[in-house]
């Protein structure tokens, strides 16, 4: 079976920015189901980057900062926030996500931060998380405090073993009677390989047919408050 | 009769034996031995996903061995025979022997024996039959018939839709569109005797099924079915008989399942399953003996892209020996029986049964049998590679299983008015071992959940019937029964799932002249739950059927009937088609 790699891509409109007394995003819509939404077939490689603020001409710009942008009138500076149907079902062939980009990268590409096989989550070796449990993806603003871990796999047991992303438990949970797959309500912190703190959520196991293994993110890179520099 | 594999009368049957004789005018609107068989009480409907079949004695449709004249069917996938593609009208009847039966017919016969005899006479006759659901089926049978020879022609077509489940995108058993031939010739001789079997098909399947997910999948099934056989018999001296029988049986099936929206195949499987039998049987009449024994060597071969290896084989060679000894002037008889297998997957199994019957006179008969029966594993629980990718888990085959086995008890006392009335008692009680389940091994590397079988576990079922043949006059006939199940898994002490306790049915039928009036109705109380069921959606079931016939001469029948007459839509477990009416046309131009 030819698997197609569905990228889903919802940039939310950046309506306001620069007004010292509002300070918010419009992160809010993301709560309109964007994997529900009938998203546009597209090749990876034309994964939206994060827009700027600035400009408001967000496919334009053909790579992301290293650094976020930032607007010397402004208080806030705010990523879009990036949902990405990934193509796990190969069972032996890791599917690689860079969060900074918001983009599926090659296994060669050393941006990668997450793979995705299966039921599978790795992290890169310079990538550390946090989880967040039982917490809604609009209520975590910034990276919080306490410890980051890495993965440590261990040698010759089970390929999920010692991954943070399957330690203690899982971030699904499995019903015996039906095999079907849910995401439990965590949101990941991960500081990138690119220097950012992103928030992640495993939305879903199953794409919009109901397929499994086409696994449903939602990523956000937590903007950085000017006025907190 | 298939009980003893000797011949008998109804009634002189040392073996209790449910008898259902394909009555023309009152079963003109069923169209396969499934409908015929989910009339009656004791006999459960276990909706499968390819077909439906019967459960025998509350034991699941692969505990029953389902023959065609006496000899095993191909095509068993998920272990279940789907009767609703057997059709009703190559039918003359069909023989039910409840209770363990692996003395004389080897793996398989633990809850029962069903045994479909075919319609052997030249017969020429074309028949139309067609629903209101849009069920369609026509069949011409032709043949000549000499003095010593004959050939008897059949050539059949259906089409079947699915049925959709209430509130559900899914389908229960599958729509069908089958077109197949038999061709049966037979040469008799003084003291011998020839005769054959030609049978071939083309069948696709198709349906709807949802992933617990929530993915809306089609599938199909592309079936060939091929059987050639010959049974050649001698009639020796002092009524002896050596009787021999080769067959092949081939099936094929090409499995597709596509996501429906998008038409992408989501798996594809294929499977050819072989099935070599041959047997040589030889019965004598010694005195107060009726010696019946004989020896079966079924070759088994399977190749299908399930299979933890490309093609599997297995041969089984079996002796039985069985004594009927009459006594005190055929009034008290004896059959004890044993049978020997040998299997190249396992080493051997012995299987016994001891029947009495007890008839003081003319007008009652005592039946008492004790029987051992067994299951070889199948196939697919020794070898199977089974990966639902749309679900999410592996099935792997274990092929250290043993058999499973059962002992069982059965009970039968029948009283009759002769040409008036009759009345039956019975009785079982069933304890199979080793019954053989899925548990989860671990999660393999790449996280997938992954089940293999293991002899685990044991169950137990018990049960008594009561049926009324009550003719009340020339015209009206009402016949009547009663069924009770319990059913328990001993292992975790719960109630088997998805059983009724209770089930009722009756025919009552009306004859004047050239009409026949039929209704024909069967209860099933509530499905038992246990701890896993969903209550929601037990409740007890009502479905009837009322027919007209109309027999204009010796050459033309016709016949009408509303079928589910109270639009029950049955459970999740015995899928109902909507109300229908159909209509039947079946025209003998010359006999």
């Amino acid at each position: 079976m030819k698997s197609l790699a569905i990228v889903s891509v919802v940039l939310l409109a950046l309506t306001q920015f620069a007004c010292s007394d509002s300070g918010r995003s419009s992160d809010n819509n993301a709560d309109s189901n964007p994997i529900a939404a009938p998203a546009p077939v597209v090749d990876s490689t034309t994964t939206l980057p994060p827009a700027e603020a600035t400009t408001g001409e967000g496919d334009a710009i053909a790579e992301p900062p290293a650094t976020p942008p930032k607007d010397s009138a402004a208080d806030v500076i705010v990523y879009p926030v990036v949902a990405l149907g990934i193509d796990a079902t190969s069972k032996t062939a890791w599917t690689h996500f860079d969060l900074d980009s918001g983009k599926v990268v090659a296994e060669t590409d050393v941006s990668w931060d997450l793979a995705f096989k299966r039921t599978s989550i790795k992290m890169n070796s310079n990538v550390k998380a946090q989880v967040l449990r039982d917490t809604a993806f609009e209520a975590v603003a910034a990276a919080p405090a306490g410890a980051y871990t890495a993965d440590a796999p261990v040698v010759g047991g089970p390929e999920t073993d010692g991954l943070f992303f399957h330690t203690p438990s899982p971030w699904y949970e499995y019903n015996m009677e039906t095999h079907v797959i849910s995401p439990r309500n965590s949101i990941y912190v991960v500081k990138s390989n690119g220097g950012h703190d992103v928030k992640v959520q495993i939305v879903d196991y199953y794409n919009a047919d109901r397929l499994p293994a086409f696994i449903q993110t939602k990523s956000h890179i937590l903007g950085l408050s000017a006025a907190a520099e | 009769m298939t009980g003893t594999r000797t011949p008998h009368t109804r009634w002189d049957s040392p073996v209790p034996t449910q008898t259902f004789v394909v009555n023309d005018e009152t079963l003109q609107h069923y169209h396969s031995v499934y409908e015929l068989l989910a009339r009656a009480p004791g006999l459960d409907v276990v909706d499968g996903v390819r077909g439906q079949s019967i459960r025998l004695d509350g034991l699941d449709a692969k505990y029953t061995l389902v023959l065609i004249d006496g000899q095993r069917l191909g095509g068993r996938i998920d272990e279940a025979y789907d009767l609703r593609s057997i059709e009703l009208d190559g039918v003359q009847r069909v023989e039910i022997i409840r209770g363990a039966g692996s003395a004389l017919y080897g793996s398989d016969a633990i809850g029962g024996v069903i045994n479909i005899i075919t319609r052997h006479s030249v017969k020429h006759r074309v028949r139309i039959h067609g629903d209101t659901n849009g069920q369609k089926d026509a069949l011409i049978g032709t043949g000549f018939q000499g003095e010593s020879s004959s050939v008897s022609i059949d050539v059949y077509g259906n089409n079947d839709k699915p049925v959709q489940l209430n509130g559900s995108e899914a389908t229960s058993f599958s729509g069908s569109k089958k077109y197949g031939t038999q061709i049966i010739p037979r040469y008799t001789s003084d003291n011998w005797d020839i005769k054959g079997r030609l049978q071939g098909s083309k069948e696709i399947l198709t349906a709807t099924e949802l992933s617990p997910a929530g993915a809306v999948l089609k599938r199909e099934n592309k079936i060939t079915h091929s059987t050639i056989g010959v049974e050649p018999s001698l009639y020796l001296e002092n009524e002896s008989e050596l009787r021999f029988t080769l067959k092949q049986d081939q099936s094929e099936d090409d499995y597709t399942q596509k996501l429906r929206r998008t038409g992408a195949v989501q798996t594809e499987q294929e499977t050819m399953e072989r099935i070599l039998e041959s047997s040589l049987t030889y019965i004598k009449p010694l005195g107060i003996h009726l010696l019946n024994s004989g020896v079966q060597i079924i070759d088994e071969n399977l190749e299908s892209d399930r299979l933890l290896q490309d093609s599997v084989d297995r041969n089984r060679t079996a002796f039985y020996i069985q004594d009927e000894i009459s006594l005190y002037d055929r009034k008290f008889s004896i059959i004890p029986s044993i049978r020997q297998d040998y299997d190249t997957q396992y080493d051997n199994h012995t299987s016994k049964k001891l029947s009495l019957r007890y008839a003081p006179d003319d007008s009652q008969a005592l039946m008492i049998s004790y029987g051992e029966g067994y299951r070889a594993p199948s196939f697919k629980e020794l070898y199977l590679l089974f990966e639902n990718t749309s679900v999410g888990y592996v099935v792997e085959g274990n092929d250290e299983l043993t058999p499973e086995s059962s002992r069982n008890v059965h009970l039968q006392y029948n009283l009759r008015d002769q040409g008036r009335w009759s009345i039956g008692i019975g009785a079982f009680h069933t304890v199979i071992k080793d019954l053989i389940e899925d548990v989860l091994l671990q999660r393999d590397a790449a996280g997938q959940m992954r089940y293999s079988y293991e002899n685990i576990s044991r169950a137990e079922t018990a049960g008594a019937d009561l049926s009324l043949a009550l003719p009340m006059s020339d015209r009206f006939h009402l016949q009547l029964a009663y069924g009770y199940l319990y059913a328990r898994d001993l292992s975790r002490q719960v109630a088997l799932l998805r059983r009724s306790k209770h089930s009722l049915s009756y025919e009552l039928s009306y004859r004047k002249d050239r009409f026949t009036l039929a209704n024909q109705v069967k209860w099933q109380s509530a499905r038992e739950p246990n701890e896993k069921a969903d209550l929601a959606n037990d409740k007890a079931i009502v479905n009837g059927d009322l027919s007209l016939s109309y027999r204009q001469d010796s050459s033309w029948l016709y016949s009408i009937a509303i079928q589910n007459l109270g639009g029950s839509s049955g459970d999740a477990y015995w899928i109902i088609p909507r109300r229908s009416l159909s209509f039947s046309l079946t025209w003998i131009p010359f006999t």
